[in-house]
């Protein structure tokens, strides 16, 4: 075995086509290789700078295209101080809308509802679900105005993978450009058949990218999480130096706006050169000889303890892998895939077939500029979202969603859904994994604000994903 | 055939209909806006009831969204009655 103790130095700091050059860049914000100041976290002022250049021209996930199941649903959005409303105005048309009224600027409505018509609930002018003004009270004593002058102002809405993305920037490129090569990777994941299973908001003490850094790469794994492969989960005591010798490597891959990490196997060292995530390798679980119970064991913690990314079709094809014959040829992993597959058709579930090369490319998790994270999976999938708390830097709104794939007979059928929100994640019962990524989140940023501290020194094989979010900002925050 | 004894009416109370529309959303085989921008029912063949008050039977299927309309009618004037007895199911005067 080689062990490799020298950073390879062909290693190149990613660079774009459009990316800004370092010099246009204020140097206490300047990244440089694998490193990010600390300041793009904990400056007010670099936040201030996040809302007015990033996230008025970013594409946003707004909502999922479930949660306005009827005519007149709306949802609201808040961004840095920004309100917007994503209201279903037809059938087959959603539309957004900045939440401010034409009259005196008054918001129209909060959280999410159903109504007929936006009604301000100052004085009473009304607007049909399109934006068009419909009721103005004494419009006479009002200096002549064209409906258009008074019809609310449109936010950019386009849809992606059951998602709805706004973009307050009336200039900026189309979604599925944005996303590029989002769509195209995705596609067998069938996002756009996936429903909530749940949706929670907790308030972290951290800035909103620290939330979602600890997120984009599984370099923490054995740190953070040291119980995932051992036989005892309710071992969390620090990881032995023998079980760091069989850690999950997980490079992380760039691309112009987005960027993955791909859990591919046991320690770089050991894997080969070109190793791609396979989802039938689960790693490997201390003490277990036999390989069918590792795999049913790893799927049902995750499914048990994350109460996501798997199901409970799932964790039924673990069960039943733990006593299975596992024909020749075959490993325990691929063949719990064929017992969840036949499960999954025999009860009216689409089964797409990923090929190894798309698995390959879907990597775990995927950072969607600037404030999203999705792990693609089959059959049920996690998605991320944090957003500033206010124009405090060490405060931000962080969301994790469940997502399951519906049998093909209920794509039409609409669902209730109800988000929750808790002020401690402590109490949003989410279990030991997340409980144990949100720990982090604090003692990341006590120890940030540390005079001694400078910036983050990032892996540049396993945490690229961190640097390259600050990459893509650049080109936001910098540009002409 | 469906149960007689599910069967509901609808009404609208004209003096304290907003006129905002959202029952127009929910069900406008049964809803619409007269030209006063008041909401009315509708007979089976589509024809506006612009006398106040006109009841109108809900086809079974439309039931669940007439229901949920008189629930979140913000002039609380949608009436969904019992066909057999009258009695209100939903809206203001529901038990
Ligand atoms: S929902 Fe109620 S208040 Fe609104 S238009 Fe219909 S009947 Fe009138
Ligand atoms: S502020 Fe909205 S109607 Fe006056
Ligand atoms: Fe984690």
């Amino acid at each position: 075995m080689s062990v490799e103790t020298e950073p390879r130095l062909e290693r190149r700091v990613p660079w774009f086509e459009g990316d800004v050059p370092p010099e246009k860049v204020p140097e206490k914000y300047r990244l440089s290789r694998a490193f990010v100041p600390k300041g793009r976290y904990l400056d007010p002022e670099f936040l201030k700078l996040e809302l007015e250049r990033v996230f008025t021209k970013a594409w946003l996930m707004a909502c999922r295209v479930e949660e306005l199941p009827g005519v007149g649903c709306f949802v609201e959005y808040e961004i840095g101080g920004h309100s917007i409303l994503i209201v279903r105005e037809a059938k087959d048309s959603i539309r957004a809308y900045f939440n401010a009224c034409r009259h005196r600027g008054t918001r129209l409505a909060r959280g999410r509802g159903r109504v007929g018509s936006l009604i301000c609930p100052f004085h009473g002018w009304r607007w049909n679900l399109d934006g068009s003004i419909r009721l103005v009270l004494d419009r006479e004593e009002f200096v002549p105005r064209s409906d258009d002058d008074l019809g609310l102002v449109q936010v950019r809405a386009e849809q992606w993978g059951g998602f709805v993305f706004i973009n307050m920037d009336p200039e900026a490129r189309p979604l599925l450009e944005y996303l590029d090569p989002i769509p195209r990777i995705f596609e067998p994941f069938q996002f756009e058949h996936m429903r909530y299973r749940w949706f929670k908001s907790v308030l972290l003490p951290c800035n909103w990218k620290t939330a979602l850094d600890g997120f984009l790469e599984a370099y923490h794994v054995a740190g953070t999480h040291p119980q995932l492969f051992r036989f005892d989960k309710s071992n969390t005591n620090i990881a032995s130096l023998k079980e760091l010798e069989n850690r999950m490597w997980a490079p992380t891959t760039v691309y112009e706006r987005h960027a993955h990490y791909s859990s591919v196997g046991q320690k770089k060292n050991v894997v080969a050169e070109n190793a791609a995530k396979d989802p039938s390798d689960r790693g490997s679980t201390e003490a277990i000889t036999d390989e069918r119970l590792a795999v049913a064991l790893s799927v049902q913690y995750i499914a048990d303890d994350m109460r996501g990314l798997e199901n409970e079709r799932s964790w039924r094809a673990a069960e039943a892998l733990k006593t299975a014959e596992v024909p020749e040829g075959t490993t325990a992993g691929q063949h719990y895939l064929q017992l969840y597959r036949e499960l999954s058709l025999a009860e009216g579930y689409d089964w797409p077939q990923i090929t190894a090369q798309q698995w390959a490319e879907a990597g775990t998790a995927w950072n969607v500029f600037p404030n999203t994270i999705l792990l693609p999976n089959q059959g049920s999938v996690f998605g991320y979202r944090a957003r500033p708390n206010g124009l405090d830097p060490d405060s931000c709104l962080f969301e994790i969603f469940s997502l399951d794939q519906v049998p093909v007979a209920d794509y039409d059928k609409k669902r209730d859904f109800q988000p929750q929100f808790f002020e401690d994640f402590r109490e949003a019962d989410l279990g030991e994994i997340f409980t144990q990524d949100l720990m982090n989140a604090k003692e990341v940023t006590v120890g940030m604000h540390s005079p001694s501290f400078d910036g983050h020194r990032l892996s540049e094989e396993q945490e690229m994903t961190i640097y390259n979010h600050h990459r893509v900002a650049d080109r936001f925050l910098w540009a002409d | 055939m469906s149960d007689d004894s599910d069967d509901v009416r609808v009404w609208i109370d004209q003096k304290l209909c907003t006129g905002d529309g959202l029952c127009t959303q929910y069900a406008p085989d049964v809803f619409e806006f007269g030209g006063d921008g008041l909401a009315y029912v509708k007979d089976a063949d589509g024809e506006l009831l612009m006398a106040e008050g006109s009841q109108t039977d809900v086809p079974e299927k439309l039931r669940l969204d007439v229901i949920d309309a008189a629930d979140g009618c913000p002039g609380n004037c949608i009436h969904v009655v019992r066909s057999s007895d009258g009695v209100e199911i939903a809206g203001p005067d529901a038990a």
